[in-house]
Protein backbone atom coordinates (compact mmCIF):
# COMPACT_ATOMS: atom_id res chain seq x y z
CA UNK A 1 0.00 0.00 0.00
CA UNK A 2 1.16 3.60 -1.05
CA UNK A 3 2.42 5.94 2.42
CA UNK A 4 0.52 9.33 1.68
CA UNK A 5 0.63 12.42 3.54
CA UNK A 6 -2.66 14.10 4.13
CA UNK A 7 -4.42 17.01 4.94
CA UNK A 8 -8.22 16.62 6.04
CA UNK A 9 -10.81 19.47 6.40
CA UNK A 10 -8.29 22.28 7.13
CA UNK A 11 -8.68 25.51 8.45
CA UNK A 12 -5.95 27.98 9.41
CA UNK A 13 -5.77 31.51 10.14
CA UNK A 14 -3.13 33.86 11.41
CA UNK A 15 -4.59 35.50 15.13
CA UNK A 16 -7.15 37.79 14.61
CA UNK A 17 -7.06 37.49 10.83
CA UNK A 18 -9.34 36.23 8.14
CA UNK A 19 -9.27 32.34 7.54
CA UNK A 20 -6.50 31.63 4.64
CA UNK A 21 -7.56 28.07 4.03
CA UNK A 22 -11.01 26.74 4.79
CA UNK A 23 -12.06 22.97 5.03
CA UNK A 24 -9.02 21.93 2.81
CA UNK A 25 -8.65 18.76 1.61
CA UNK A 26 -4.97 17.53 0.28
CA UNK A 27 -3.28 14.17 -0.41
CA UNK A 28 0.49 13.74 -1.40
CA UNK A 29 1.04 10.19 -2.60
CA UNK A 30 4.53 8.50 -2.42
CA UNK A 31 6.21 8.41 -6.04
CA UNK A 32 4.41 11.27 -7.04
CA UNK A 33 5.72 14.68 -8.04
CA UNK A 34 2.46 17.08 -6.96
CA UNK A 35 2.48 20.75 -8.09
CA UNK A 36 0.51 23.05 -6.35
CA UNK A 37 -0.41 26.31 -8.42
CA UNK A 38 -2.49 29.16 -7.39
CA UNK A 39 -3.26 32.92 -7.66
CA UNK A 40 -0.62 34.84 -5.18
CA UNK A 41 -1.74 35.12 -1.69
CA UNK A 42 -4.34 31.92 -2.58
CA UNK A 43 -2.49 30.04 0.57
CA UNK A 44 -0.26 27.31 -1.04
CA UNK A 45 3.13 28.37 1.17
CA UNK A 46 0.06 28.09 4.05
CA UNK A 47 -0.72 24.44 3.12
CA UNK A 48 2.82 23.10 2.83
CA UNK A 49 3.68 24.93 6.46
CA UNK A 50 1.09 23.05 8.05
CA UNK A 51 1.78 19.99 6.20
CA UNK A 52 5.39 19.96 7.79
CA UNK A 53 3.77 21.23 10.95
CA UNK A 54 5.34 24.91 11.01
CA UNK A 55 1.69 25.67 11.31
CA UNK A 56 -0.69 24.43 13.58
CA UNK A 57 -4.52 24.53 11.97
CA UNK A 58 -7.47 25.97 13.44
CA UNK A 59 -9.29 22.54 12.53
CA UNK A 60 -8.90 19.56 10.77
CA UNK A 61 -5.75 17.14 10.79
CA UNK A 62 -2.35 16.01 9.28
CA UNK A 63 -2.53 12.53 8.90
CA UNK A 64 0.96 11.18 8.33
CA UNK A 65 3.61 9.35 10.76
CA UNK A 66 6.35 9.43 8.17
CA UNK A 67 9.07 11.71 8.15
CA UNK A 68 8.56 14.79 6.14
CA UNK A 69 11.35 17.39 5.22
CA UNK A 70 10.22 20.85 4.16
CA UNK A 71 12.71 23.45 2.32
CA UNK A 72 10.92 27.26 2.49
CA UNK A 73 11.28 29.62 -0.55
CA UNK A 74 13.96 31.36 1.07
CA UNK A 75 16.71 29.43 3.20
CA UNK A 76 18.91 32.56 5.27
CA UNK A 77 21.87 31.30 7.06
CA UNK A 78 23.64 33.64 9.72
CA UNK A 79 26.87 32.51 8.71
CA UNK A 80 28.39 31.13 5.63
CA UNK A 81 28.23 27.38 5.68
CA UNK A 82 30.37 25.66 3.95
CA UNK A 83 28.64 23.18 1.33
CA UNK A 84 29.78 20.07 2.99
CA UNK A 85 28.26 21.44 6.26
CA UNK A 86 24.50 22.26 4.87
CA UNK A 87 24.59 18.77 3.87
CA UNK A 88 25.34 17.42 6.87
CA UNK A 89 23.02 19.22 8.58
CA UNK A 90 20.46 17.66 7.19
CA UNK A 91 21.65 14.17 7.56
CA UNK A 92 21.69 14.33 11.12
CA UNK A 93 18.20 13.42 10.84
CA UNK A 94 18.65 10.69 8.43
CA UNK A 95 19.46 7.47 9.58
CA UNK A 96 22.33 6.36 7.18
CA UNK A 97 22.99 9.02 5.14
CA UNK A 98 25.77 8.32 2.79
CA UNK A 99 26.73 12.64 2.05
CA UNK A 100 29.76 11.71 -0.71
CA UNK A 101 27.11 9.75 -2.86
CA UNK A 102 23.74 11.79 -2.29
CA UNK A 103 26.66 14.55 -3.48
CA UNK A 104 27.38 12.66 -6.12
CA UNK A 105 24.12 11.95 -7.45
CA UNK A 106 23.24 15.66 -7.61
CA UNK A 107 26.48 16.85 -9.43
CA UNK A 108 27.93 18.78 -6.46
CA UNK A 109 30.70 16.80 -5.22
CA UNK A 110 33.09 19.44 -6.90
CA UNK A 111 31.30 22.04 -4.67
CA UNK A 112 31.86 20.23 -0.94
CA UNK A 113 34.33 22.89 0.24
CA UNK A 114 32.64 26.13 -1.26
CA UNK A 115 30.94 28.43 0.88
CA UNK A 116 26.93 29.09 -0.07
CA UNK A 117 27.54 32.71 -0.78
CA UNK A 118 29.69 31.67 -3.54
CA UNK A 119 27.16 29.64 -5.44
CA UNK A 120 25.26 30.72 -8.48
CA UNK A 121 21.33 30.18 -7.88
CA UNK A 122 21.17 26.82 -9.51
CA UNK A 123 24.12 25.31 -7.30
CA UNK A 124 23.01 26.62 -4.43
CA UNK A 125 19.35 25.17 -4.89
CA UNK A 126 21.03 21.88 -5.88
CA UNK A 127 22.75 22.07 -2.22
CA UNK A 128 19.56 23.18 -0.75
CA UNK A 129 17.76 20.01 -1.81
CA UNK A 130 20.32 17.74 -1.17
CA UNK A 131 20.09 18.91 2.99
CA UNK A 132 16.61 17.78 2.86
CA UNK A 133 17.10 14.75 0.78
CA UNK A 134 19.98 14.04 3.12
CA UNK A 135 17.00 14.14 5.73
CA UNK A 136 16.11 11.17 4.06
CA UNK A 137 12.23 11.61 4.01
CA UNK A 138 9.27 10.54 2.92
CA UNK A 139 8.01 13.35 1.71
CA UNK A 140 9.46 16.16 0.70
CA UNK A 141 7.42 19.53 0.44
CA UNK A 142 9.32 22.45 -1.36
CA UNK A 143 8.24 26.09 -1.44
CA UNK A 144 8.65 27.58 -4.80
CA UNK A 145 12.27 25.76 -5.59
CA UNK A 146 12.52 27.18 -9.04
CA UNK A 147 11.66 30.87 -8.30
CA UNK A 148 15.15 32.61 -9.05
CA UNK A 149 16.28 29.81 -11.65
CA UNK A 150 16.77 30.28 -15.10
CA UNK A 151 14.80 27.91 -17.37
CA UNK A 152 18.10 25.45 -17.67
CA UNK A 153 18.08 25.00 -13.98
CA UNK A 154 14.35 24.77 -13.92
CA UNK A 155 14.36 21.89 -16.16
CA UNK A 156 17.83 20.71 -14.38
CA UNK A 157 16.07 20.77 -10.84
CA UNK A 158 13.06 19.10 -11.88
CA UNK A 159 14.55 16.12 -13.69
CA UNK A 160 16.33 15.49 -10.74
CA UNK A 161 13.14 15.48 -8.86
CA UNK A 162 11.75 12.98 -11.13
CA UNK A 163 14.81 10.46 -10.50
CA UNK A 164 13.72 10.52 -6.20
CA UNK A 165 10.41 9.66 -7.65
CA UNK A 166 10.91 7.71 -9.04
CA UNK A 167 12.87 5.80 -5.69
CA UNK A 168 9.26 5.93 -4.06
CA UNK A 169 9.71 9.58 -2.77
CA UNK A 170 6.72 12.09 -2.32
CA UNK A 171 7.43 15.28 -3.18
CA UNK A 172 4.66 18.49 -3.07
CA UNK A 173 5.69 21.70 -5.21
CA UNK A 174 4.52 25.20 -4.66
CA UNK A 175 5.08 26.92 -8.37
CA UNK A 176 3.90 29.61 -10.06
CA UNK A 177 5.21 28.55 -13.30
CA UNK A 178 2.46 26.39 -15.15
CA UNK A 179 4.75 25.00 -17.98
CA UNK A 180 6.55 23.44 -15.92
CA UNK A 181 4.05 22.28 -13.64
CA UNK A 182 2.40 20.72 -17.29
CA UNK A 183 6.05 19.27 -18.22
CA UNK A 184 6.62 17.45 -14.80
CA UNK A 185 3.57 17.07 -12.41
CA UNK A 186 1.98 13.70 -11.93
CA UNK A 187 -0.94 15.70 -10.22
CA UNK A 188 -1.45 18.93 -9.94
CA UNK A 189 -3.62 20.56 -7.35
CA UNK A 190 -5.22 24.34 -7.99
CA UNK A 191 -5.60 26.30 -4.77
CA UNK A 192 -8.33 28.90 -5.26
CA UNK A 193 -10.82 30.91 -2.38
CA UNK A 194 -9.14 29.00 0.28
CA UNK A 195 -9.60 25.20 -1.03
CA UNK A 196 -8.05 22.94 -3.40
CA UNK A 197 -10.50 23.95 -6.40
CA UNK A 198 -9.00 20.77 -8.61
CA UNK A 199 -6.59 17.97 -8.26
CA UNK A 200 -5.77 15.62 -10.80
CA UNK A 201 -3.46 15.37 -14.10
CA UNK A 202 -2.10 18.44 -16.08
CA UNK A 203 -4.75 18.07 -19.11
CA UNK A 204 -7.59 17.59 -16.55
CA UNK A 205 -6.76 20.76 -14.45
CA UNK A 206 -5.30 23.28 -16.69
CA UNK A 207 -7.97 24.19 -18.79
CA UNK A 208 -9.09 27.42 -20.00
CA UNK A 209 -12.24 28.13 -17.99
CA UNK A 210 -10.41 27.08 -14.51
CA UNK A 211 -7.33 29.81 -15.89
CA UNK A 212 -9.95 32.13 -16.45
CA UNK A 213 -11.87 31.59 -13.22
CA UNK A 214 -8.68 32.04 -11.36
CA UNK A 215 -7.00 34.74 -13.74
CA UNK A 216 -9.84 36.19 -15.67
CA UNK A 217 -9.37 36.82 -19.43
CA UNK A 218 -5.33 37.58 -19.14
CA UNK A 219 -3.84 34.29 -20.04
CA UNK A 220 -4.87 31.40 -22.48
CA UNK A 221 -4.20 27.71 -23.06
CA UNK A 222 -2.82 26.33 -26.30
CA UNK A 223 -1.53 22.80 -27.06
CA UNK A 224 2.28 21.86 -27.70
CA UNK A 225 3.68 18.20 -28.16
CA UNK A 226 0.94 16.73 -25.93
CA UNK A 227 1.21 19.59 -23.14
CA UNK A 228 -0.57 22.41 -21.86
CA UNK A 229 1.57 25.43 -22.43
CA UNK A 230 -0.11 28.79 -20.96
CA UNK A 231 0.61 31.92 -22.43
CA UNK A 232 -0.73 35.69 -22.46
CA UNK A 233 -4.10 36.09 -24.19
CA UNK A 234 -3.84 38.15 -27.25
CA UNK A 235 -6.27 41.71 -27.20
CA UNK B 1 44.21 21.37 9.88
CA UNK B 2 42.03 18.90 12.10
CA UNK B 3 39.49 21.02 14.17
CA UNK B 4 40.20 18.09 17.00
CA UNK B 5 43.96 19.21 16.58
CA UNK B 6 42.72 22.68 16.47
CA UNK B 7 41.05 22.02 19.31
CA UNK B 8 44.08 19.84 21.35
CA UNK B 9 46.53 23.10 20.58
CA UNK B 10 44.58 25.69 22.21
CA UNK B 11 43.63 23.49 24.93
CA UNK B 12 47.46 23.69 25.65
CA UNK B 13 47.89 27.06 24.64
CA UNK B 14 44.66 28.31 27.52
CA UNK B 15 46.49 25.67 30.35
CA UNK B 16 49.76 27.18 29.64
CA UNK B 17 48.78 30.67 29.73
CA UNK B 18 46.85 30.20 33.21
CA UNK B 19 49.88 28.04 34.56
CA UNK B 20 52.49 30.64 33.15
CA UNK B 21 50.89 33.92 33.60
CA UNK B 22 51.28 34.34 37.43
CA UNK B 23 55.35 33.88 36.85
CA UNK B 24 55.69 36.63 34.04
CA UNK B 25 57.82 40.00 35.04
CA UNK B 26 58.69 38.12 37.91
CA UNK B 27 62.71 37.33 37.86
CA UNK B 28 62.98 34.44 40.24
CA UNK B 29 60.51 31.50 40.38
CA UNK B 30 58.74 32.30 44.36
CA UNK B 31 55.64 30.18 45.42
CA UNK B 32 54.45 33.35 47.42
CA UNK B 33 54.01 34.94 44.49
CA UNK B 34 52.75 32.21 42.16
CA UNK B 35 49.73 31.51 44.89
CA UNK B 36 49.13 35.18 45.10
CA UNK B 37 48.40 35.49 41.54
CA UNK B 38 46.78 32.18 40.41
CA UNK B 39 43.70 33.51 42.27
CA UNK B 40 43.65 36.74 39.74
CA UNK B 41 44.86 34.82 36.48
CA UNK B 42 42.42 31.77 37.33
CA UNK B 43 39.74 34.49 37.63
CA UNK B 44 40.65 36.21 34.22
CA UNK B 45 41.02 32.71 32.80
CA UNK B 46 37.26 31.79 33.96
CA UNK B 47 36.07 35.43 33.21
CA UNK B 48 37.30 34.92 29.70
CA UNK B 49 35.86 31.62 28.95
CA UNK B 50 32.45 32.72 30.20
CA UNK B 51 32.15 36.18 27.81
CA UNK B 52 33.67 34.38 24.76
CA UNK B 53 31.04 31.64 24.79
CA UNK B 54 28.34 34.04 25.85
CA UNK B 55 28.94 36.22 23.08
CA UNK B 56 29.18 32.96 20.32
CA UNK B 57 25.29 32.37 21.84
CA UNK B 58 24.22 35.89 21.31
CA UNK B 59 25.87 35.98 17.86
CA UNK B 60 23.56 32.67 17.24
CA UNK B 61 20.53 33.08 19.01
CA UNK B 62 20.09 36.99 17.45
CA UNK B 63 21.78 35.81 13.95
CA UNK B 64 23.63 39.10 14.63
CA UNK B 65 27.57 39.23 14.05
CA UNK B 66 27.15 42.24 15.86
CA UNK B 67 25.76 41.20 19.10
CA UNK B 68 27.82 40.63 21.93
CA UNK B 69 27.43 39.76 25.49
CA UNK B 70 26.14 43.25 26.54
CA UNK B 71 23.85 43.77 23.71
CA UNK B 72 20.59 42.80 25.77
CA UNK B 73 21.83 44.98 28.77
CA UNK B 74 22.23 41.93 31.14
CA UNK B 75 25.76 43.66 31.54
CA UNK B 76 25.01 47.24 32.12
CA UNK B 77 22.22 46.12 34.58
CA UNK B 78 24.68 44.07 36.36
CA UNK B 79 27.25 46.52 36.43
CA UNK B 80 23.93 49.33 38.22
CA UNK B 81 23.27 46.54 40.72
CA UNK B 82 26.81 45.54 41.49
CA UNK B 83 27.66 49.64 41.02
CA UNK B 84 25.09 51.01 43.95
CA UNK B 85 26.76 48.75 46.63
CA UNK B 86 30.39 50.29 45.42
CA UNK B 87 29.23 54.15 45.25
CA UNK B 88 27.25 53.83 48.64
CA UNK B 89 28.61 51.56 51.22
CA UNK B 90 25.84 51.59 53.57
CA UNK B 91 23.93 48.90 51.05
CA UNK B 92 26.79 46.59 51.48
CA UNK B 93 25.57 44.89 54.27
CA UNK B 94 27.70 41.92 53.42
CA UNK B 95 30.94 41.12 51.05
CA UNK B 96 28.82 39.83 48.83
CA UNK B 97 25.90 42.85 48.15
CA UNK B 98 27.30 44.17 45.20
CA UNK B 99 27.57 40.52 43.09
CA UNK B 100 24.30 39.63 44.90
CA UNK B 101 22.65 43.06 43.44
CA UNK B 102 24.06 42.94 40.55
CA UNK B 103 22.94 39.00 39.93
CA UNK B 104 19.14 40.27 41.10
CA UNK B 105 18.90 43.13 38.24
CA UNK B 106 20.60 41.16 35.83
CA UNK B 107 18.29 38.26 36.26
CA UNK B 108 15.07 40.66 36.59
CA UNK B 109 16.25 42.17 32.97
CA UNK B 110 16.79 39.05 31.62
CA UNK B 111 13.44 37.69 32.55
CA UNK B 112 12.01 40.75 30.86
CA UNK B 113 13.77 40.49 27.68
CA UNK B 114 13.11 36.74 27.37
CA UNK B 115 9.28 37.17 28.53
CA UNK B 116 9.32 39.99 25.51
CA UNK B 117 11.55 38.25 23.35
CA UNK B 118 9.74 34.93 22.99
CA UNK B 119 5.69 36.13 23.14
CA UNK B 120 6.07 39.09 20.63
CA UNK B 121 9.04 40.28 19.90
CA UNK B 122 11.55 39.42 16.66
CA UNK B 123 15.73 39.32 17.11
CA UNK B 124 15.65 42.30 15.76
CA UNK B 125 13.27 43.53 18.38
CA UNK B 126 15.04 41.72 21.19
CA UNK B 127 17.64 43.53 19.93
CA UNK B 128 15.95 47.09 20.01
CA UNK B 129 15.21 45.97 23.74
CA UNK B 130 18.01 45.66 25.06
CA UNK B 131 19.75 48.51 23.53
CA UNK B 132 17.23 50.64 24.87
CA UNK B 133 17.68 48.62 28.15
CA UNK B 134 21.69 49.71 27.83
CA UNK B 135 20.94 53.31 27.84
CA UNK B 136 18.68 53.32 30.61
CA UNK B 137 20.79 51.47 32.74
CA UNK B 138 23.82 53.63 31.37
CA UNK B 139 22.07 56.95 32.59
CA UNK B 140 21.04 55.28 35.84
CA UNK B 141 24.72 54.29 36.39
CA UNK B 142 25.45 58.25 35.63
CA UNK B 143 23.47 59.09 38.16
CA UNK B 144 24.77 57.08 40.91
CA UNK B 145 28.33 58.02 39.76
CA UNK B 146 27.01 61.65 40.26
CA UNK B 147 25.65 61.00 43.86
CA UNK B 148 28.59 58.67 45.02
CA UNK B 149 30.93 60.41 47.59
CA UNK B 150 33.74 61.60 46.09
CA UNK B 151 36.91 59.66 47.83
CA UNK B 152 34.89 56.26 46.18
CA UNK B 153 35.34 57.09 42.76
CA UNK B 154 38.91 56.21 42.09
CA UNK B 155 37.55 52.53 43.04
CA UNK B 156 34.74 52.67 40.99
CA UNK B 157 35.93 54.21 37.90
CA UNK B 158 38.17 51.24 37.84
CA UNK B 159 35.96 48.87 38.42
CA UNK B 160 33.54 50.07 35.57
CA UNK B 161 36.64 50.02 33.07
CA UNK B 162 36.73 46.41 34.01
CA UNK B 163 39.35 44.64 36.66
CA UNK B 164 40.43 41.70 37.82
CA UNK B 165 41.19 42.14 41.44
CA UNK B 166 41.07 39.19 43.76
CA UNK B 167 43.44 37.41 46.38
CA UNK B 168 41.59 34.12 46.96
CA UNK B 169 39.50 31.46 44.97
CA UNK B 170 36.14 32.26 45.88
CA UNK B 171 35.08 34.40 42.98
CA UNK B 172 36.76 31.90 40.87
CA UNK B 173 34.67 29.16 41.94
CA UNK B 174 31.45 31.14 41.92
CA UNK B 175 32.01 31.95 38.23
CA UNK B 176 33.61 28.35 37.61
CA UNK B 177 30.63 26.92 38.65
CA UNK B 178 27.83 28.88 37.30
CA UNK B 179 30.10 28.60 33.65
CA UNK B 180 30.29 24.57 34.44
CA UNK B 181 26.20 24.53 34.66
CA UNK B 182 25.60 26.91 31.83
CA UNK B 183 28.25 25.20 29.10
CA UNK B 184 26.72 21.62 30.52
CA UNK B 185 23.36 23.03 29.51
CA UNK B 186 24.45 24.62 25.94
CA UNK B 187 26.08 21.46 25.10
CA UNK B 188 22.80 19.56 25.02
CA UNK B 189 21.69 22.23 22.59
CA UNK B 190 24.75 22.53 20.15
CA UNK B 191 22.63 20.30 16.99
CA UNK B 192 19.47 22.94 17.78
CA UNK B 193 21.89 25.83 17.67
CA UNK B 194 23.25 24.56 14.10
CA UNK B 195 19.93 24.36 12.38
CA UNK B 196 18.55 27.57 13.83
CA UNK B 197 22.29 29.36 12.73
CA UNK B 198 21.10 27.69 9.54
CA UNK B 199 17.43 28.77 9.22
CA UNK B 200 15.33 29.50 11.27
CA UNK B 201 11.82 27.79 9.44
CA UNK B 202 13.93 25.18 8.41
CA UNK B 203 15.47 24.06 11.95
CA UNK B 204 11.76 23.98 13.17
CA UNK B 205 10.82 21.90 10.27
CA UNK B 206 13.70 19.77 11.61
CA UNK B 207 11.73 19.53 15.10
CA UNK B 208 13.71 22.48 17.02
CA UNK B 209 11.67 24.31 19.77
CA UNK B 210 13.11 27.81 18.47
CA UNK B 211 11.02 29.35 21.77
CA UNK B 212 12.60 26.75 24.25
CA UNK B 213 16.31 27.38 22.61
CA UNK B 214 15.62 31.10 22.44
CA UNK B 215 14.50 30.95 26.46
CA UNK B 216 17.66 28.63 27.19
CA UNK B 217 19.93 30.15 25.23
CA UNK B 218 19.83 33.72 26.33
CA UNK B 219 19.25 32.72 29.92
CA UNK B 220 22.56 31.08 29.72
CA UNK B 221 24.29 33.51 27.91
CA UNK B 222 23.19 36.36 30.23
CA UNK B 223 23.98 34.50 33.47
CA UNK B 224 27.32 33.94 32.34
CA UNK B 225 27.69 37.77 31.51
CA UNK B 226 26.25 38.66 34.98
CA UNK B 227 28.50 36.16 36.54
CA UNK B 228 31.56 37.78 35.25
CA UNK B 229 30.37 41.61 35.13
CA UNK B 230 29.43 41.64 38.68
CA UNK B 231 32.99 39.94 39.37
CA UNK B 232 35.12 42.29 37.46
CA UNK B 233 33.35 45.10 35.88
CA UNK B 234 32.14 45.43 32.38
CA UNK B 235 35.20 43.67 30.32
CA UNK B 236 35.26 44.55 26.45
CA UNK B 237 35.18 43.29 23.23
CA UNK B 238 36.12 39.44 24.14
CA UNK B 239 32.46 38.11 23.62
CA UNK B 240 32.28 39.74 19.94
CA UNK B 241 36.27 39.11 19.04
CA UNK B 242 37.24 35.78 19.91
CA UNK B 243 34.28 34.14 18.32
CA UNK B 244 34.67 35.98 14.59
CA UNK B 245 38.84 34.98 15.21
CA UNK B 246 37.58 31.40 15.27
CA UNK B 247 34.87 30.39 12.52
CA UNK B 248 37.05 31.11 10.23
CA UNK B 249 39.41 28.26 11.35
CA UNK B 250 36.83 26.16 13.46
CA UNK B 251 33.77 26.39 11.57
CA UNK B 252 30.18 27.03 12.59
CA UNK B 253 29.33 23.90 14.03
CA UNK B 254 29.10 24.64 17.94
CA UNK B 255 30.29 20.88 18.87
CA UNK B 256 33.46 22.42 17.81
CA UNK B 257 32.94 26.26 18.50
CA UNK B 258 32.16 26.02 22.10
CA UNK B 259 35.14 24.84 23.24
CA UNK B 260 36.75 26.82 20.98
CA UNK B 261 35.74 29.75 22.43
CA UNK B 262 35.79 28.63 26.39
CA UNK B 263 39.46 27.69 25.46
CA UNK B 264 40.64 31.33 23.23
CA UNK B 265 38.46 33.44 25.50
CA UNK B 266 40.33 32.48 28.98
CA UNK B 267 44.02 32.53 27.96
CA UNK B 268 43.22 35.69 25.96
CA UNK B 269 41.81 36.99 28.72
CA UNK B 270 44.15 35.75 31.69
CA UNK B 271 47.44 37.04 29.15
CA UNK B 272 45.44 40.37 29.02
CA UNK B 273 45.79 40.60 32.85
CA UNK B 274 49.16 39.42 32.96
CA UNK B 275 49.51 42.40 30.52
CA UNK B 276 47.68 44.95 32.21
CA UNK B 277 49.79 44.13 35.47
CA UNK B 278 52.93 44.21 33.50
CA UNK B 279 52.68 47.63 31.27
CA UNK B 280 55.73 49.74 32.78
CA UNK B 281 53.80 52.93 32.08
CA UNK B 282 56.58 56.04 32.39
CA UNK B 283 58.91 53.81 34.31
CA UNK B 284 56.57 52.29 37.00
CA UNK B 285 53.82 49.70 37.30
CA UNK B 286 50.65 50.77 35.83
CA UNK B 287 48.17 48.00 36.55
CA UNK B 288 45.74 49.27 34.33
CA UNK B 289 41.72 48.13 33.90
CA UNK B 290 42.22 44.64 31.93
CA UNK B 291 39.07 45.92 29.91
CA UNK B 292 41.35 48.72 28.71
CA UNK B 293 43.98 46.45 27.19
CA UNK B 294 40.75 44.00 25.92
CA UNK B 295 39.55 47.04 24.04
CA UNK B 296 43.19 48.31 22.65
CA UNK B 297 43.98 44.81 21.46
CA UNK B 298 40.42 43.49 20.84
CA UNK B 299 39.44 46.69 18.17
CA UNK B 300 41.92 46.39 15.96
CA UNK B 301 41.81 42.73 15.75
CA UNK B 302 38.15 42.77 15.06
CA UNK B 303 38.81 45.68 12.30
CA UNK B 304 41.86 43.37 10.85
CA UNK B 305 38.95 40.44 11.23
CA UNK B 306 36.26 42.49 9.47
CA UNK B 307 38.33 43.52 6.73
CA UNK B 308 39.86 40.26 5.87
CA UNK B 309 36.57 38.82 5.11
CA UNK B 310 35.13 41.72 3.19
CA UNK B 311 38.69 41.06 1.02
CA UNK B 312 37.72 37.48 0.65
CA UNK B 313 34.27 38.29 -0.56
CA UNK B 314 34.62 41.01 -2.60
CA UNK B 315 37.07 38.97 -5.13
Amino acid sequence: MLMSLRANHLCFAYPGEKLILDNLCFELVGGELHFVVGANGSGKSTLLQCLSRLLSPASGSIDSTTRVAYLPQTVSPSQDFSVWQVIELGARLGTDCDIDKLMLQLNIDHLACRRLSQLSGGERQRVLVASVLAEQPEFLLLDEPSSSLDIHHQVELFELLKTFCADGLGIAVVCHDWNIASRYADRISIVHDKKIMQSGKSQDVITASNLQHIFGNTVSVSQLNNFQVVVPAHE
Amino acid sequence: MNKSILLLVLAVLSAAAWWLAPHFGVAEYSAQIHSLRLPRVTLAWFSGGALAVSGLLMQTLLRNDLATPFTLGVASSASFGAFICFAFPVLSTTIWAPQLLGFICAISTLLFIIKLGTTRLGYSGILLVGITINFVFGAALMIVRHLAPPYRMTKLEHWLMGSIETSDFDSSITIGVISLLCLSLIWLKRHDLDQFSFDVAVARARGVNVAKLLTVGLATSGLLCAAVVTQCGPIAFIGLVVPHALRPFIGNSHRHMIPACWLLGSGFLALADTLSRSLLILGRSSDIPVGIITALIGGPAFLFIVLRKSTKYSH
